[in-house]
């Protein structure tokens, strides 16, 4: 039975490891988890795990928005749904209503025939609950949900069910049906539906033959027990096959819903604090798009009470955008609302802004310095070189590398020297990269060098010196002070 | 000319007996095996089947190009998946036929034997048809194969086999068809003829069919195990069967009695044989996956002509890919005149693989196989000869070198023309001068020989020894790591070359990042 709320056509697999990229920790993902969690340690992993899992076209991410729409129309819904599987599943396990393995097809069938009662009762709860409420979904997922449970229980199905389950409950007299083996073993053995034969049938017509068992001893007895057995064993796994698929359809449900869960704690907590939530418009790859109005740190805005500062910019065309100035200028703060609002984006959310367009990339990637190691300094280069080189490894065309402070541990001409050739490198690959740096004569060689789609920015200095946190196109640039004051002056 | 009659799939010329060709072995010795790491390759095959034949045919290699020939049309038409499959089919069915006609004395009830019978000659009639289709479903090119077609087209025609494939066909059907009910009451059972009465099963599975969209699972149950012979109730169940149907048991009974000898000789051979292609195909099958090359050896008349495009060591290959690594590519040609390749160069550098390469893509293409190379063109060998050095021979420095001195003048003597000698490493025990000059003399001599002869050495300045002397350096990476790239190139032997960037050590220079970048999008 399928899910299909997070996939159009597929189920999310939730025991691969998706976690490719760094950029998890330089992003701080896990603020963002706690808010989406509420405490729900469920709702965490699963959360973790589908935005980890990056999605690769725009067809599915637009899939997800609708999902996430609905479920975000619907919150009280959704909510009370999350519990009534949790409930379900906690009984699965504290009452231990798996489904026992390995054990005698009668014991396993009177077993499954229970479980199955359980759970066909909880299906119809949650299937009927969402059909009263059909007039209030529209996406894809949800109206292709609502249709399968109509499919699957047609009017009459529950009255056939408790008629074919009663017809177990009698297991004195059965009837077995068998077909030759290999060996002239019987096999294929199936039950029959009706288990009393006429007897005046046989005198007249001599076709069965009657062995009597009553004097039989205990090692035969035995032998016939085990035939009884194999008689129901399909019936049993049949009965077993459908109490499995229900057990793993709730906890396939409860997952995909834990994660919209997860979406509505956290729209909820932004849109309290006023902050603009909105749903990016997505472009194919190709396309290169990125531009926004007003994004902020998702993050920053969680954790402070104060307003975020939001930044407006479009970088469809640069490939290569250096940020320059001082520090606690909101540099990194810059770096991390795209990569949080990027993630966020290619894994069908909303994101932190009032307008966002971006294209679906391959993957990002971070090269943050690591503040808390104080030997990052001189000597250490050989480090950052080995780690900057193993960060390549998973680089393909149409990611996003983010380098922050990269190869400051050595002086600005041999660290601009080695960074140059690197950049270049990378755009060319069609990989797009934003540079934090203090080395100015990185900047100054490319705006020199006339190179298209290149965008130097800045934290913005306000007349009396005070940091905005904006991000501004940067200004020192424009002018190549050295030279010129010196032409200017003799 | 193809006949009608099994001869063989291994050779196409007298004699067609393994026996015979071995007394004529006399051109390789063991030692070969061991130095060429031929003998990892017989040592790794699956055990089971015949393995002992088949290492004695990987030491048999082929007298002519044509036999050559043979073999690589046969190796070629494998490549067909369908008749690879078919093969494969072929082979393992008629193998678990082998055993269960073997079991078969280990049942105790007669009719259980009747019934049993009757199941083993369907599957063997079943695999010669299958078998006989595919081979009329692919377009088959060699010699052997449609030969066997000829054959198995004779045999499924012919009286004997048509009688007993459809009896047994029709008797089999019938047997499935039966059906009865097991009554069980409180004293007694009752076995009836089924009358048609409704299967609750199929009832069930009606109702819950798209829960499971019809994947019915199995092996919710603790699997009730009984051996091949019958308890006693199965018994007395069967007793009842048999009076209700009398007439096939009848049947059933009389077919064993008249079939009893049901396989054909020429199927047994053809298994046997195939085996060969088969266990090579298998070996080699990982390497195939990773697209390694694999070419069939072309036989050409003047040495002039020699080219081997693209060749590793086969048993280093696949050794190497557990660890995940591709084994290098190498090219070796010989131009005019050239007899004597030196070939010098750091410690680990892949010389000794180098040599191990030729010898093998040699020795292998007297074998009819697919050698691991791209293209390979070479003349039929009359002899390969290697000496390796060996580190578990203890000897003393003096013994060492009377060992070297003797194998170097035994070779001499035993070669004609058109041979292939490799000498790795030798008279690495003894001072330089003197490596340097019996080196010189020994070269000389194999230059005056019509052979290729493959000159291992430490010693650099030989490989400027004579004109029919050419230098084979293996390369290092620039850069003060001296990383090996295991390449060798036609070039005067000389020292490193030192160092280079910060970022060339971390792969972080332009061009390498592009390249690098390219790789991850094929994925590799």
């Amino acid at each position: 039975m399928k899910v299909s709320l997070l996939f159009k056509d597929k189920a999310m697999d939730w025991k691969k490891s998706h976690k490719v990229d760094n950029c998890f920790d330089d992003f701080k993902f896990t603020v963002l988890l706690d808010a989406m969690a509420d405490g729900d340690r469920l709702i965490y992993d699963c959360s973790e795990k589908v935005m980890m899992c990056r999605l690769t076209s725009k067809e599915q991410i637009l899939y997800r928005q609708n999902v996430l729409k609905d479920c975000i129309r619907n919150q009280e819904l959704i909510l009370k749904l999350y519990e009534i599987l949790t409930g379900v599943m906690k009984d699965t396990i504290q009452n231990k209503k798996y489904i026992k393995l390995n054990d005698y097809p009668s014991v396993v069938l009177s077993d499954s025939k229970e479980k199955l009662r359980y759970y066909m009762d909880k299906y119809m709860l949650i299937g009927k609950t969402m059909e009263e409420n059909e007039s209030r979904f529209y996406s894809e997922g949800f109206i292709s949900f609502i249709k399968d449970f109509k499919e699957k229980v047609r009017p009459g199905f529950l009255q056939k069910m408790n008629e074919m389950m009663s017809f177990l409950d009698n297991t004195e007299a059965i009837s077995v049906n068998a077909s030759v083996g290999v060996a002239y073993q019987g096999s294929n053995y199936r039950l029959n539906k009706d288990s009393e034969p006429c007897p005046s049938f046989f005198r007249l017509t001599r076709s069965a033959y009657k062995i009597s068992t009553r004097d039989w001893d205990a090692r035969r007895l035995e032998y016939l027990l085990e035939l009884k057995q194999l008689g129901v064993e399909a019936t049993a796994d049949i009965l077993a096959s459908v109490a499995d698929e229900l057990t793993s359809f709730f906890s396939e449900l409860q997952k995909e819903i834990a994660f919209y869960c997860g979406c509505i704690h956290l729209h909820k907590k932004l849109f309290v604090k006023g902050c603009a939530l909105s749903y990016p418009k997505v472009f194919d790859t190709e396309d290169c798009k990125l531009s926004f109005s007003n994004l902020y740190d998702v993050g920053l805005a969680l954790s402070q009470k104060k307003r975020v500062i939001g930044n407006t910019l479009n970088m469809d065309t640069c490939d290569l955008v250096v940020i320059v100035g001082a520090n606690q200028g909101g540099k990194s703060t810059f770096l991390r609302s795209i990569g949080l609002a990027q993630i966020m984006c290619q894994c069908g959310m909303f994101v932190g802004a009032e307008k966002y367009e971006a294209s679906v990339y391959s993957g990002i990637c971070t090269h943050f310095r690591k503040n808390e190691d104080p030997t990052l300094n001189s000597g250490k280069l050989d480090d950052e070189l080995h780690r900057f080189s193993d960060s390549i490894d998973v680089l393909k065309p149409y990611t996003i590398l983010m380098c922050n402070e990269s190869f400051s541990s050595t002086n600005e001409k041999e660290g601009t020297e080695i960074a140059i050739p690197i950049i270049d490198a990378m755009i060319e690959s069609k990989i797009r990269v934003f540079f934090v740096t203090h080395f100015y004569s990185i900047p100054i060689h490319y705006v020199n060098s006339g190179r298209k789609g290149v965008k130097v920015l800045q934290a913005e200095r306000k007349k009396d010196a005070t940091r905005s946190f904006k991000m501004v196109e940067s200004a020192i640039i424009q002018n190549s002070y050295g030279m010129d004051l010196y032409n200017s002056l003799f | 000319m193809v006949e009608e009659r099994y001869k063989s799939i291994l050779f196409c010329k007298e004699p067609f007996d393994l026996e015979e060709r071995k007394r004529d072995k006399k051109k390789f010795s063991q030692e070969l095996f061991v130095d060429l790491n031929i003998n990892q390759l017989v040592d790794s095959l699956p055990i089971g089947g015949d393995k002992e034949f088949i290492r004695e045919l990987l030491q048999t290699p082929l007298n002519d190009p044509e036999e050559v020939y043979f073999r690589q049309a046969i190796f070629r038409d494998l490549e067909s998946g369908v008749l690879w499959d078919g093969v494969l089919a072929l082979v393992g069915t008629l193998e678990h036929v082998d055993e269960k006609v073997f079991s078969l004395e280990r049942l105790v009830c007669e009719e259980q034997k009747e019934a049993l019978f009757l199941n083993i000659v369907n599957e063997y009639c079943n695999a010669i048809n299958n078998f006989y289709d595919v081979l009329k479903s692919v377009s088959i090119k060699s010699d052997g194969l449609n030969m066997v077609l000829l054959c198995i087209e004779k045999y499924v025609v012919s009286e004997f086999y048509q009688t007993m494939n459809k009896e047994n066909h029709l008797l089999v059907k019938q047997l499935s068809e039966i059906r009865y009910n097991i009554i069980f009451r409180e004293n007694a059972l009752i076995v009836a003829n089924a009358n048609g009465g409704e299967d609750y099963n199929t009832e069930l599975l009606e109702l819950f069919g798209p829960f499971l969209f019809g994947e019915k699972r199995e092996g919710y149950c603790r699997k009730i195990t009984s051996g091949i012979n019958m308890n006693p109730v199965e018994l007395s169940i069967m007793q009842c069967v048999k009076k209700l149907n009398p007439q096939i048991f009848k049947q059933i009974h009389g077919f064993r009695n008249r079939y009893s000898e049901f396989r054909e000789e020429f199927v047994g051979c053809f298994c046997d044989e195939i085996r060969f292609y088969i266990n090579y195909l298998k070996y080699i099958a990982l390497l195939q996956k990773q697209r390694m090359p694999f070419a069939y050896t072309c036989f050409v008349n003047n040495m002039e002509q020699t080219k081997i495009e693209d060749g590793y060591d086969l048993i280093l290959g696949i050794k190497l890919l557990d660890r995940g690594v591709e084994v290098v590519l190498n090219d070796f040609d010989c131009l005019k005149n050239e007899r004597v390749y030196v070939i010098t160069g750091p410690n680990q550098g892949g010389k000794t693989t180098f040599s191990r390469m030729l010898g093998q893509i040699y020795y292998l293409s007297m074998l009819g196989v697919p050698v691991p190379a791209r293209n390979v063109s070479i003349v039929f060998p009359k002899g390969i000869f290697t000496h390796f050095e060996h580190e578990e021979v203890a000897y003393n420095d003096n013994g060492k070198l009377q060992d070297d001195l003797l194998r170097m003048r035994d070779i001499l003597e035993n070669v004609t023309d058109n041979c292939l000698i490799i000498m790795n490493e030798m008279l690495s025990s003894t001072s330089y001068k003197d490596a340097l000059q019996i080196g010189k003399k020994i070269i000389e001599k194999l230059g005056m020989t019509n052979n290729i002869s493959i000159y291992v050495t430490f010693v650099d300045e030989l490989s400027c020894a004579n004109e029919k002397v050419v230098s084979i350096v293996s390369t290092v990476q620039s850069s003060e790591h001296g990383k090996r790239t295991y390449k060798m190139k036609r070039k005067a032997a000389n020292g490193l070359v030192y160092a280079q960037s910060l970022a060339d050590k971390y792969d972080l220079s332009y061009e390498k990042i592009k390249l690098r970048i390219c790789k991850n999008v094929q994925g590799r």
